[in-house]
């Protein structure tokens, strides 16, 4: 089912379907976890756990574990950081995670989280501690240290183009 | 009684003359002799009053600048946005040109005018041939530095393609849109930079630095 051919209404209907079942995600993907002997205890540091059960099990974006993954990932931002879910309708600013469940106020206004985002990319890339560094990354953001480069200007033909813009139009 | 500006220089010019010259020892030797002290008092003081008078003629000019200015502004504000490349557009923008002092006649400055235009479009084009070629689509997203847009994204590898038809080099702005992409990266999106016709090796060195692949040269037939 393709997300964008839903409308806004469906979208809502989704999402609030996914929070009805949070719980039962989690308790389903707790069952599974202490099996390979992994706690889920909502600290930040499972979120290594998380990645390692990814890796063993092999999960791809096809299981319902991948589900119950960014599930347990954004209670695990719900719990730490006192955020809400909300259903994802800015077409305008955010429109990469147009309709999924995410997550605000890890850095500025609007600025969302999406955990299923964060849990396929680590399913693509298998890159270790990308989901901490996803959080890291948006609640300390790193200002790259551009000393070490100096500013150019712009390519000739710019200068010409603002030699002929009138105005900010 | 309100005093012009012209009026009030040329009263003003007579009566600081008349100033200087009466702190002057030997006019004013010249005025006691001929018992006129106290007129050469009464120019002096005529003088203060005209260079107050210019001073209010001044501000009262100053004053009438910034109301037109404002009102300029307020007009621009209201003013609908044109449509690059449309006549509207290249009219307003020759007259602006010829505004700020540009040099230029009407047909070299029209022939950069096209140029210019044709790039931009050019530049959207592109775009629309890589997606249609590599699928994807352009979406947007806020990152902690501001909105990105996104030329080419394919959902399915978390890919974000930026287009660049232009020689890129490390200016402010591409070092604003670099830490946006860095951010994006570390979300764990794959960000690959299109650079058709190159960039500069600082460019090249801080998108190695932050995890940005790039490919030179025309990715599509």
């Amino acid at each position: 089912m393709n997300i964008e051919n839903l409308s806004e209404d469906e979208l809502k209907e989704k999402f609030e379907n996914f929070i009805f079942n949070v719980d039962d995600y989690i308790e389903d993907l707790e069952s599974r976890t202490e099996k390979y002997g992994l706690k889920l205890d909502f600290s930040l540091d499972s979120l290594k756990e998380i990645e390692k059960y990814i890796l063993k099990k092999n999960i791809t974006i096809d299981d319902d574990e991948y589900d119950y993954i960014a599930a347990y990932l954004g209670e695990v931002i719900v719990k730490n950081f006192k955020l809400k879910w909300q259903c994802n309708l800015d077409k305008i600013n955010n429109s990469l995670y147009y309709g999924f469940p995410v997550l605000e106020g890890l850095s500025k206004k609007d600025v969302l989280y999406s955990p299923f985002h964060i849990i396929k990319a680590f399913i693509l890339r298998h890159k270790e501690g990308l989901i901490i560094n996803s959080i890291e990354s948006l609640v300390n953001p790193e200002p790259i240290d551009w000393n070490k480069y100096s500013i150019e200007e712009e390519p000739k033909e710019k200068d010409k183009w603002n030699l002929l813009d009138g105005s900010d139009d | 009684m309100f005093t012009g500006v012209g009026e009030a220089k040329a009263v003003v010019s007579g009566a600081e003359i008349a100033n200087v010259a009466a702190k002057t020892g030997e006019t004013t030797n010249i005025l006691a002799k001929t018992g006129e002290v106290a007129k050469a008092a009464k120019i002096a003081e005529e003088a203060n009053a005209t260079t107050k008078a210019l001073e209010a003629a001044r501000a009262a000019e100053e004053a009438k600048k910034a109301r037109t200015l404002g009102a300029v502004v307020s007009a621009k504000a209201k003013k609908p946005k044109l449509i690059a490349g449309t006549v509207e557009h290249k009219a307003a923008r020759w007259e602006a040109y010829k505004k700020r002092g540009g040099e230029w006649h009407y047909t070299r400055w029209s022939k950069q005018y096209d140029t210019n235009m044709k790039n931009a479009k050019f530049g959207l084009e592109q775009e629309q041939k890589y997606r249609t070629h590599f699928g994807g689509k352009s979406e947007t997203v806020k990152t902690p530095y501001t909105n990105r847009q996104i030329d080419i994204h394919k959902a399915d590898e978390m890919y974000a393609g930026q287009l660049k038809t232009g020689k890129m080099s490390l200016t402010k702005q591409a070092q604003i849109d670099i830490q946006k992409d860095a951010t994006m990266v570390r979300q764990g999106y794959q960000i690959e930079y299109i650079l058709e016709k190159g960039a500069s090796e600082q460019f090249l060195e801080s998108l190695k630095a932050n995890g940005i692949d790039y490919k030179i040269g025309s990715q599509i037939p």
